[in-house]
Parts: structure tokens; sequence; C-alpha cells
């Protein structure tokens, strides 16, 4: 009977066993060595029977490695019914997902899960990419709408949460600084870049791509807010401070000559969450015992330098700044969530102690016991659900370039790695990535990823103050949508 | 002679005595506290320019919701519906408001007014505090 | 059989949800006041919209530039400048300005700056394609310029503290004789919101 329950507490878990750290590890190891279709295999393999949130997630950055950009797209649309899900409970039903806090289950694996708040809103900046990619910019723009209308909903979702777990914690009396649990690698997410972020979700690459977004549809009132938002968001480069300098008199007299471009360097990728078990003290009949319980922590690896510049065939160079580090928001994350992950924790080694106290008392032989220890071991592992295929950092340039094609060289910290790409029209945005194999040292087996925006109409040029001379343009074809 | 039209034009929807003024407003319920002091229109430049007076007889703060319902000649609305205004009163202030009809074709008008103290609920006027 | 049918009637309108006559299909889903007083969050809001477009028209509509004027003046649309860190669509703005004022029939307004391709394109494709009777088409050259230009900015002030949003938002906009470069007319109008958790 004994051996029946301790059965059940594993058998409970098996589906929970499954480790996506240990699967994505591999699937990126073929994406990011060049093998983007036996990534996409592994991946499709792993998840035969369950496509949820993090497969479409996955997938849809594979996709793009691939340069599949509508399938990424449909693949990221996917992954968006999830979260404009969560979005739909946490604006209308909070305490359906708030409930979820206390709830005392095995493992945290157990829970659905939603994605990180930084995810949501990656989403939306990628799929907004990935639309202007394929030329719909009308579609990027909503992308962007909808990325900033998200980050007010996590912001005031995450303010209730904050007051719901402060009554738990004080209910229930659980010290929830992380400081008290004996043994955690805290450091990992004390670091200036993590603390000095405003949130763990809002990027100043989001806002200023929300930004250019809303200035190629000619919106220098939404474009402006988006420039404002990623200067507040990193004072400290000045390159998004030209972008709202010049926003006026951009709109209003377009460079004929060349195309705006905006590039998006990405390089590295986001630091594993791992477990860690912490033997949590619980009050038991001969004073404190000591039940292991696993903790989620983070790698320890930062991730790679940003590329510092984009050398042009002609000689001249645009500088690449680093603006945004899903790195140190993934870190950010995990340390906002911390005290919840801690109340669980807890309670869960609370409830563990209690079982096993139940089971050493009617148990003459400490076998079951025994058991019961080890099955907490097995069961015990924490959540490191992610999005592992995300970029480590985002860096920007921009510049104006004459509409074509151009060859350049991208300075990484693994020197200069040959990229080609096409800029039309009055915008473009060239997206690049990076990638390393695993881990710093292997690098130079990664080619960077090309992705090219596609033809924008030129815009008229009118004049402010005096007539318009229609017949002197040339009529332009109609738009491309139509 | 253009003088005296101008002044005639002044004088036409004229409002005397407290008899108009309720005429003008439409409450939605009767107001516990807030009162309508005075309302006065009048003609300029061809618009009709409306002025309401309000004086909060509660020590406390009251909030009230008003908005014009502008009407030509014949009685036809002008314009659509106003966006509905919230306004502040201090305790025993009183405050004015004006506004200005949005068309030369408003010859007349109607103030709705509501404050969420009033009667037209019937539980107690303490639930709206 | 008559019974039967009853029975069935009776079957189907618990079913379907019937019973009540009213024209509504659906669940909870109610069609509100779109003009009433929106405190959902402190962000900026369609009240605050709709406020600041009628405090402008209205002092607009009372301004000298339009009162003593001979003919309906004509005025041109430029921004108006978000200066906030809020998305604020400022052209949702400026279009509920200009559809009021046009609605007065006291003024004219001509193409302004975004939507000027979507006229230049037409005038070209009438013009240049060569598919429309030469009769019928608009003459190119004949778009008539405006006297005035109507610009503004919105900018806010923003003080939280754990516990307290407080909101300032302040629209100010002027109409400038495009020919002699002087401002004819000005207004503010400002909204403070304030929420507490």
């Amino acid at each position: 009977m004994l051996t029946g329950a301790a059965a059940l507490v594993l058998s409970g878990c098996a589906g929970v066993l499954r480790s996506h750290d240990s699967e994505m590890s591999v699937t990126l190891q073929s994406a990011m060595s060049g093998q983007v279709d036996k990534a996409l295999e592994i991946l499709e393999s792993n998840n035969k029977f369950d496509k949820n949130f993090l497969y479409f997630l996955e997938k849809g950055e594979l996709l793009r490695l691939k340069g599949a950009y509508a399938e990424s797209r449909d693949a990221w649309l996917s992954a968006d019914e999830f979260v404009r899900q969560w979005e739909e409970e946490a604006k209308h039903s909070p305490e359906k997902l708030l409930g979820n806090i206390g709830a005392v289950l095995i493992n945290d694996k157990t829970r659905r899960y939603d994605g990180a708040d930084y995810e949501k809103v990656a989403l939306a900046a990628r799929l907004a990419l990935d639309h202007a990619v394929l030329g719909d910019w009308d579609n990027a723009r909503i992308e962007v709408r909808k990325m900033h209308e998200r980050e007010a909903v996590i912001a005031e979702f995450r303010a209730r949460e904050v007051e719901k777990l402060k009554e738990q914690a004080e209910a229930k009396n659980i010290r929830t600084q992380v400081e008290d649990l004996k043994g955690y690698p805290v450091e990992l997410l004390n670091s200036r870049e993590v603390t000095g972020l405003r949130n763990s979700y809002q990027s100043a690459f989001g806002h200023y791509l929300a930004g250019f977004v809303y200035e190629v549809s000619g919106e220098p009132g939404l474009a402006a807010a988006g420039y404002r938002q990623a200067i507040e968001l990193r004072p400290d480069v000045p390159m998004l401070k030209q972008a709202l300098a010049g926003l006026d008199r951009r709109v209003r007299r377009p460079n004929p000559k060349f195309t705006d471009t905006l590039i998006v360097a990405e390089s590295g990728k986001v630091p594993a969450l791992k477990s860690v078990t912490i033997p949590i003290p619980v009050p038991g009949p001969h004073g404190f015992q000591f039940v292991p319980t696993s903790f989620p922590t983070i790698d320890s690896i930062q991730s790679g330098a940003v590329p510092t510049a984009l050398r042009l065939e002609n000689g001249k160079s645009v500088d690449l700044h680093g603006v945004t580090s899903f790195d140190s928001m993934a870190r950010r994350e995990l340390r906002d969530n911390l005290p919840g992950i801690i109340v669980r924790g807890t309670l869960r080694a609370i409830a563990k102690g209690a079982m096993q106290q139940a089971v050493a008392r009617n148990d003459n032989t400490g076998f079951a016991g025994l058991l019961m220890m080890a099955a907490n071991f097995v069961t015990e592992s924490a959540d490191e659900r992610m999005w592992r295929s995300l970029p480590g950092q985002v860096a920007l340039g921009r510049a104006l370039l004459p509409p074509g094609k151009h060859t350049a060289e991208l300075m990484t910290s693994h020197g200069p790695r040959r990229v080609e790409f096409e800029v039309k029209g009055p915008y473009s945005i060239v997206v690049l990535r990076t990638s390393e194999l695993g881990n710093v040292f292997v690098a130079q087996a990664v080619t960077p990823e090309i992705a090219q925006a596609k033809f924008v109409e030129p815009k008229p040029e009118p004049a402010r103050g005096k007539r318009v001379k229609p017949a002197a343009k040339p009529v332009t074809a109609a738009p491309s949508k139509s | 002679m253009k003088r005296s039209l101008f002044a005639l034009l002044l004088c036409v929807p004229l409002l005397a005595g407290a008899q108009s003024i309720a005429s003008k407003i439409e409450q939605m319920g009767e107001m516990r506290y807030v009162r309508v002091a005075a309302l006065k229109s009048a003609v300029r430049d061809g618009l009709l320019k409306v002025q309401m007076e309000l004086y909060n007889e509660d020590h406390g703060q009251q909030v009230v919701h008003w908005r014009v319902r502008w009407l030509d000649e014949d009685g036809f609305q002008v314009g659509g519906d106003e966006p509905w205004k919230q306004e502040l009163l201090h305790g025993r202030q009183t405050r004015v408001f004006q506004t200005v009809a949005p068309s030369r074709r408003a010859a007349d008008f109607k103030i709705e007014l509501q404050s969420p103290e009033n009667n037209a609920y019937s539980g107690s006027a303490d639930a709206y505090q | 059989m008559k019974l039967r049918l009853i029975a069935l009637a009776g079957l189907c309108a618990l079913a379907t949800g019937c019973a009540t006559n009213s024209p509504i299909v659906g669940g909870n889903v109610q069609y509100g006041d779109a003009k009433a007083v929106e405190t959902v969050t402190n962000e900026f809001g369609s009240t605050d919209l709709q406020m600041m477009a009628e405090a402008m028209t209205r002092s607009m509509l009372q301004s000298r530039v339009i009162t003593r004027a001979k003919e309906r003046p004509l005025i041109t649309v430029a921004d108006v400048k978000n200066k906030t860190g809020e998305y604020i669509d400022t052209r949702a703005i400026t279009n509920s300005i200009r559809t009021q004022l046009l609605k007065s029939g006291d003024v004219r307004f001509v193409t302004d700056i975004a939507d000027m391709k979507a006229q230049t394109d037409e005038l070209a494709r009438q013009n240049q394609s060569g598919l429309y009777k030469k009769s019928t088409t608009a003459k190119m050259g004949r778009m008539v310029g405006a006297q005035y230009r109507l610009e503004g900015e919105i900018t806010s002030i923003v003080k939280r503290t754990s516990d307290i949003k407080d909101v300032y938002y302040k629209l100010s906009m002027i109409l400038t004789d495009i020919e002699s470069g002087t401002i004819e007319w000005a207004e503010e109008k400002d909204i403070r919101k304030t929420s507490r958790r």
C-alpha cells in the first residue's frame, strides 16, 4: 500500500520529468551549427503529442533561422493564441491565474506554462519583424501595437500578483527573501544590468522597433512615443535619442536618395534555467527536518559580446549599439518570480515533510521512508521551461543607405563575418543574428542569419506651406498588398 | 439699427426665474447636494453660448456628470451626442461651466445633469460614496 | 400531435435561450454608451480624446478667424506632436477635431500631409493612365492651398507613489496664418486624473 503511494507520486510526474532544457540543448546545437532542418526534425519528434506554447515559440524561431518567414509567422501566430488566452484571463479573471500561486502541486512544472513576461512581449516584437520581412507593414503595425498593449496588461496583472503573494506569505508565515534561501546562487541575479532594468519585460529594442514601424506607416505621434520609451529604458544610448530628434523632419521630408535602414543585430542566446536542490527546514516531531526542495536558477555563462559595427563595402561603417539583453531580462524575470517560487517550494517541502513523517510512523522497516526520500529526489526538479532559441543580446544601428544590394562585414566578437543584404524604398530593416555553438569558443562554425526587408512604397514629398506639384511625381505602382 | 438688432439677438433665449432653469435641465434623478444656482444663455457671433453655475451644498466633495443637447429651431438635435463631462465640486464650492454650440444652427438646448449621489437609486446614497 | 409540437417548441426555447423576444443573439457582451466617462485606468482614454476634441472645436468656432471671415476659411491639419511617453494616436484627436469643425459648416479643410499620397496618386492615375475620358478627369495643378495651418502638441506629467498615480495631460493647439506666419488662435485643454490602488 505504501509502495503504491510512492508509485503514485512517481507516476504522477512521468510527463513532468520531460526536460525542456536537455531537449532544446540538442535542438539548438543543430540549429546553431547550420543544420536548421535537423533541428526542426528533433523539435517535431520531441513534441509529437503535445503541441504546446513553447513548441510554437521554438518552431517559429527555428523557421526564421531557416529563412521560412511565412511558416515562422504562422507558428508564432499559433503561439500568440496562447498569450491572448492568458491576456483574457489576466484581464477578466485574474483570480483564476493568481489562484495558481498557492497551489501546492508536486512540482511547478505541472502548472500550465504561460510564458515569461518578456517572452510574451518579445513574441509580438518578433512577429512584427516577420511581418515586416514579408512586406506586410500593416500587420507589423498591429503587432507592435499589441506589444505595448500587452505590456500594460502584464503590468496590471503583476501588481495584483505581488499584493496577493504578500498576503499569502504573511498568512502562512513564509519569508520570501531569497537571502533566506541558504545556498541559492543569488549573485547570478544581482548584477547591475539585471537590477537596473525597469522590469523584466519592457525592452528598448521592442519600443524602438514600434517607433520605427509607426514611422514607416507615417504616424509620427505614435512613433515619438516608441522612441521616447526606448530612450527612457536605455538613457545611456545616444543612438536612440537621434531617432526622436530627427523624427518630424524625416516624416515630412524623407530623403529620396537613401533608404533609412534599421539594423537589428542579434547575438548569443538566453541563459538556460537550471535546477538547484536546497534542503528546506520543516518542523517535525523531533525538531526541524530537512526536506530537499528544488528551485530554478539560471546559467552563469553570460552570452557573448554584441557585434560592434557593420562595415559597408564603401569602407564606411554603421555602429551597432547593444540596447536590449534578453539575457538580463530572463534573469530579472526569475528574480521577480522568486518570492512566488519560494512560497510554493516551502509549502511543497512542508507537505512532503508531513508525508514522510506519516510514512515513517506506519513503517518499522524504514524502507518506505527511504523510498519516499528517493521519490522526493526524483520528482523534485525545478521548472526550467523557457523560450530557449531567443537571442541573448540585441544591438541596433541605423543608417541612410543607398537602395540596392550591399555586401558588408559584421564585426562580431569572433572576427568579421561577411553578410549580404538588400535595402529598398524609404525604410528597410535588416535583421542579423550571429549564433554561437553552445558556448563561446566554438563560434566559428556559425554564419550570420540575414533577413531583408521587402520593398516599401516611396512616399511623396509634400512641401509644407507650398503648393504640391503632383505632375512632377512619377506614377507609383499600386501597393503590393491590394 | 444694427446695435438694437444685436441687443435683440442677445435677449432671444433669455432665462429668468427658477421655472425656466428647470425646463432646461434634465436631471437623471433628483440630486441631493448639488444645485443649479444659475443658468444663462446668449447668442454671440451667431453661436449659442450657455453658462451654468453649480453649487455644492455638501461639506464633502461631489461629482457631477453633465452634457448639453443642442436643438435647432424645429427641436431637432444638432450634432451627435456630446461626451459626458465629469466635474468635481469641492465642499461648498460654486463652479461655473461654459460651453458653446457646435454649430450656428443650434437655437435651443437642454442640459443633462447627473450626480452619482441622487435619489434615482432606490438604495441608500452611502453606497455610492 | 399538437401537444408534441408545443413540447418541441418549449424544448427549442430552452435549448436556444430564445424565450425572450429581444433582438439579441449571444452571451454577455453589451454595447455601451460611447460617450460615457471612462475611468478604467488613468492612461489616455476615450473620454480624454472626446473632451479635448470638443474643447478645441468649440473654442475655435468662436475665434475671429472663423466668425469674421468673409468666406469659409481653408485649413490644413498638421500633426499634433505627441510629447508624452504614452502611445497616443494623435491623429485620432485631429480627425475628431476636423470632423466636428466640418460639421459646423464654418470651415473647409484641404488634404493634409498624411493623406497627400492618396490624393496625388489619384490625380496622377486620372491624368497619366490614359484610361479616363478627358472631360471628366480632375485637372492637375488645381488643388487649393490652405490659408491656415492647425497644429499642436500633447504633453503629460506623470507622478506616482506606491499607491497613487497622478496624470496630467495638456493639449495645446495653434492656428497659424500660413502667408503671414501669424498665430491667429490658440487654445489649451488640460485634464487631471488621479488613481489610487
